[in-house]
């Protein structure tokens, strides 16, 4: 737990600062597919 | 089960506010909310201090002492990437793109995004709970196989919000021209023309 919590609100925080603004660039359709791609990816690229 | 234990607790924030949106001006809510951080503070601030030290005496771990005690088991350490990855990518598209599609596919505004929420919650809390229940043999392999879950939930949001055909700035961007006409498309496309022309 000492290591997933914080681990947890550092992405949360990060996703905020770095995937949010690119909603300035790119539609949120395509966001949502491009995140609904990449989400699965880093699971089978870390297992 | 903690993250289920928030969310269980978070279900009740998100009710209230949808609520207390549904009669009350947004700067009501905000003035609200800012009240509760600051009792949250004072809450925080009454906590007593250990100086570091644990209740056993012993010095609490360090956070490279985890970092080094991750680094044999591979698994777990994958898992906790997957962790920091996954809700980068996760939490940056969800924050800005589901209120987005709440107002323009729901076409509801802050009270309807508050219970969404409490629908994401309460998927989370059941989830908690069937895992009590249900012994999974490699708990790490098992979570880094639950991130594929974010395809269909996120090509959910994608489908629903190109069936819905015309809302103003979510299904406008995906330029339902690229994707094949429909009737329903041609008719809000003629009343609203420059709509598609982002």
């Amino acid at each position: 737990m000492s290591v997933v919590s914080p681990a947890h609100r550092g992405a949360h925080a990060t996703g905020l600062m770095l995937i949010s603004p690119m909603f300035v660039l790119f539609r949120p359709a395509a966001m949502f597919a491009a995140a609904a791609h990449a989400i699965p990816l880093v699971g089978a690229a870390c297992g | 089960m903690i993250g289920a234990a928030t969310d269980a607790l978070k279900v009740g924030g998100w009710a209230v506010a949808a609520g207390l949106l549904a009669f009350s001006p947004i700067s009501i809510f905000f003035a609200l909310n800012s009240l509760s951080f600051f009792l949250s503070a004072l809450f925080i601030g009454s906590i007593r201090h250990s100086d570091g030290i644990a209740s056993d005496g012993r010095t609490p771990p360090r956070l490279d002492e985890v970092f080094s005690g991750l680094r044999p088991l591979s698994t777990l350490a994958g898992a906790v990437v997957a962790l920091g990855l996954g809700v980068t990518i996760s939490a940056g598209t969800w924050i800005a793109a589901v209120p987005e599609y709440v107002r323009a596919v729901l076409h509801r505004e802050a009270g309807g995004f508050s219970i969404l929420m409490v629908g994401y919650a309460g998927g989370s809390i059941a989830v908690g709970a069937l895992l009590a229940r249900v012994p999974v043999e490699n708990k790490a392999r098992a979570s880094l196989l639950a991130w594929m879950l974010y395809l269909p939930a996120y090509g959910l949001f994608l489908a629903t919000s190109v069936l819905d055909g015309g809302s103003r700035s979510f299904p406008c961007r995906i330029r339902p021209d690229r994707l094949g006409d429909s009737p329903d498309f041609s008719r809000r496309k003629k009343s609203d023309p420059t709509c598609w022309d982002a």
